[in-house]
């Protein structure tokens, strides 16, 4: 969304403009969503069910917006909470038993390579999702919300340089965790 | 499977396959902006689900209140675990409810002024007491001069008012007067005969005797302090300056401190009541307050005990007290008696001073510091600590009989002044001998 846009969004949004708020989720759910599956490794109900709540937040604390960042990244800070309490609350995410993923056949048997490839992003998301906060937050923001780096910055209030280290170390905790599970 | 590079790593992060978003997704989202988006506030019910459950203010206040319920009732509970630990907490509650109980019936009864000594009190709140008592006590004359005065501040603290309260009043103040006119005999009575005994003090004391004629002078029935044989009324006796003497003042210490009726228990039977004859007013009623709280302990723990064992252990406890306050006087009276030290257990300075049973004026103003009574309680003091360290100069022992005779010959010999003199003049015969050793 380019800034003059999002300004111009933003002071219809105070007026109480309903369209501008529209407006709003046409523009920005999509990427909402694409960083809620990838948070929820490729789930994509319930990434729509997050991103509806993520939505309902963001009304709410629509009167506190204070403009540190674009509205962008301040709605994936919202989806990535809102994630978080998530998974969290196992109703939400129930992950299917071992009879029930039995029961399941396989559409395409010869897809070998497809589910090794699943399995290596399942264990990288379990490894990103089990780093420690600012880097979980960092890493998950610049590839799975599409952030720039600056962007991250300020929404995190530190250095671009800040944000270039934590992406480095969450790298290299990825590559070990990755690393450990196959041996 | 080696580990991957940091560019595999991000590959892996950025190759993820984003399924398109469900169709009606925008729908849903946008049916759910709220109509007053400045607020914030939403329209349906679906926010709720995910809303943390709100704490009501009333719960708030229930909690604080709850709160105060529990804090109030534990510090009742431990108010009245205090009153049922201790007696005269017990008593003290029980003659509030019996003086509102007797105001409503007979106003004078509730019209006495109850000791705070009465009660069963510990060591050290006894002692603080009887100190007060004895600097606050007044002549007898005074005391009952007192007790007769309708606007006597005592008089009008303890009585409540009742529909009879003033012809009740009256009564009271008839038969307190009738008692004062015999009152007076007796103090007159009292009065010549110690100015005799004075002058016989005097001349014994006038080169130190040795303790053998000490010893029979303190024989002599003037200043006895034992239990009296037999008590007679001033009008069946010529003569009345001993038991009579010995009565007024125990009863003028017993409506202090309850040791009375303990006294009169222990005398034979053959000295009944001639006590009652004597119509000194201020005993009768010490009588029928302890009856009054007897009657009220009795009350105040009916719902908490089944017979009045309670109620009897307070009053064992005055009674205990009346013995345990004689008890260190008379051990050391006759230890000195006999020409030797007293025991160091037995010198207790509270009971000693409440042995002597001052009946000295006190002082007329707050102003004036040296009152008899507080000259008295000095001289006592010196005299346990002399007591207590078995050990005094000739010096210290000149000085404090020098001052204890002017006591004496300033009150005209008040019994318990010259009580005080012949002590330190044992005391003086015993560092004499020590000394002779």
């Amino acid at each position: 969304m380019e800034p003059t846009n999002e300004r111009h969004l933003l002071e219809a949004l105070a007026s109480g403009d309903r369209r501008a708020a529209e407006r709003l989720v046409d523009e920005t759910y999509r990427q909402v969503f694409a960083s809620l599956v990838r948070l929820t490794g490729g789930d994509t109900e319930a990434a729509a069910d997050l991103t509806q709540e993520t939505y309902r937040k963001a009304w709410k604390s629509l009167p506190s917006f204070r403009r540190r960042s674009q509205l962008t990244t301040w709605l994936y800070r919202i989806a990535y909470n809102t994630f978080l309490n998530s998974i969290r609350r196992p109703v939400l995410l129930q992950p299917i038993d071992e009879q029930q993923a039995v029961a399941i056949e396989d559409p395409d048997p010869d897809q070998a390579a497809k589910l090794q490839q699943r399995d290596v992003a399942e264990r990288l998301r379990r490894a990103v999702i089990g780093l420690p906060e600012p880097l979980r937050f960092t890493i998950s923001a610049r590839f799975w919300g599409e952030l720039a780096v600056e962007e991250i910055a300020r929404q995190e209030q530190v250095t671009g340089a800040a944000i270039r280290k934590r992406l480095k170390l969450a790298t290299s905790r990825l590559r070990e965790a990755l690393g450990e599970d196959a041996i | 499977m080696t580990q991957p590079t940091d560019r595999e790593v991000k590959s892996l992060l950025t190759e993820v396959e984003i399924p398109e978003p469900p169709a009606d997704l925008a729908a849903r989202i946008k049916s759910e902006i709220p109509a007053d988006l400045s607020s914030g506030r939403f329209e349906g019910t679906d926010l709720e689900v995910f809303d943390a459950p709100r704490r009501s203010p009333s719960r708030g206040w229930l909690i604080a209140a709850s709160l105060v319920v529990a804090v109030g009732g534990g510090l009742i509970a431990l108010r009245q675990m205090d009153q049922f630990q201790t007696p005269a907490g017990a008593l003290e509650s029980g003659v509030v409810a019996s003086e509102a109980a007797a105001s409503d019936a007979v106003a004078p009864e509730s019209v006495q002024y109850r000791s705070p000594v009465d009660q069963s009190l510990d060591d050290a709140e006894l002692e603080t007491v009887l100190v007060e008592e004895i600097q606050l006590n007044e002549p007898l004359e005074t005391r009952s001069s007192m007790e007769a005065k309708p606007d006597d501040s005592r008089l009008q603290e303890k009585s409540t008012p009742g529909p009879d309260v003033t012809s009740a009043d009256k009564v009271v103040v008839d038969e307190v007067t009738a008692g004062q006119a015999e009152l007076d005999e007796v103090s007159a009575d009292r009065d010549r005969s110690d100015r005799t005994r004075v002058d016989q003090k005097t001349v014994a004391s006038q080169d130190l005797p040795s303790p053998a004629t000490r010893k029979v002078e303190r024989s002599e029935p003037a200043p006895s302090r034992g239990p009296q044989p037999k008590l007679e009324t001033p009008s069946e006796q010529p003569q009345p300056e001993a038991p009579g003497e010995q009565q007024t003042r125990a009863r003028q210490r017993a409506d202090s401190t309850g040791a009375f009726e303990k006294r009169q228990a222990a005398q034979p039977p053959q000295a009944p009541a001639t006590v009652e004859s004597t119509a000194v007013a201020a005993p009768a009623p010490v009588r029928e307050s302890a009856r009054l709280e007897d009657g009220a302990a009795d009350r105040s723990f009916a719902g908490a005990r089944a017979g009045s064992a309670l109620a009897g252990s307070a009053l064992a406890d005055s009674a205990l007290a009346g013995s345990v306050l004689a008890g260190s006087y008379q051990q050391v009276r006759s230890a000195l008696s006999e020409g030797r030290w007293p025991a160091p257990e037995a010198i207790r300075r509270a009971e000693i001073v409440l042995g002597f049973g001052f009946g000295g004026p006190e002082a007329e103003s707050k102003q004036e510091s040296a009152s008899p009574a507080d000259r008295f309680t000095i001289l006592v003091d010196e005299l346990v600590e002399i007591l207590e360290r078995r050990q005094a100069t000739e010096s210290e022992l000149e000085h404090l009989l020098r001052r204890s005779r002017a006591l004496a010959t300033e009150l005209d010999g008040q019994p318990a002044v010259e009580e005080l003199v012949v002590w330190i003049e044992q005391i003086g015969a015993l560092v004499e001998s020590a000394e002779e050793r």
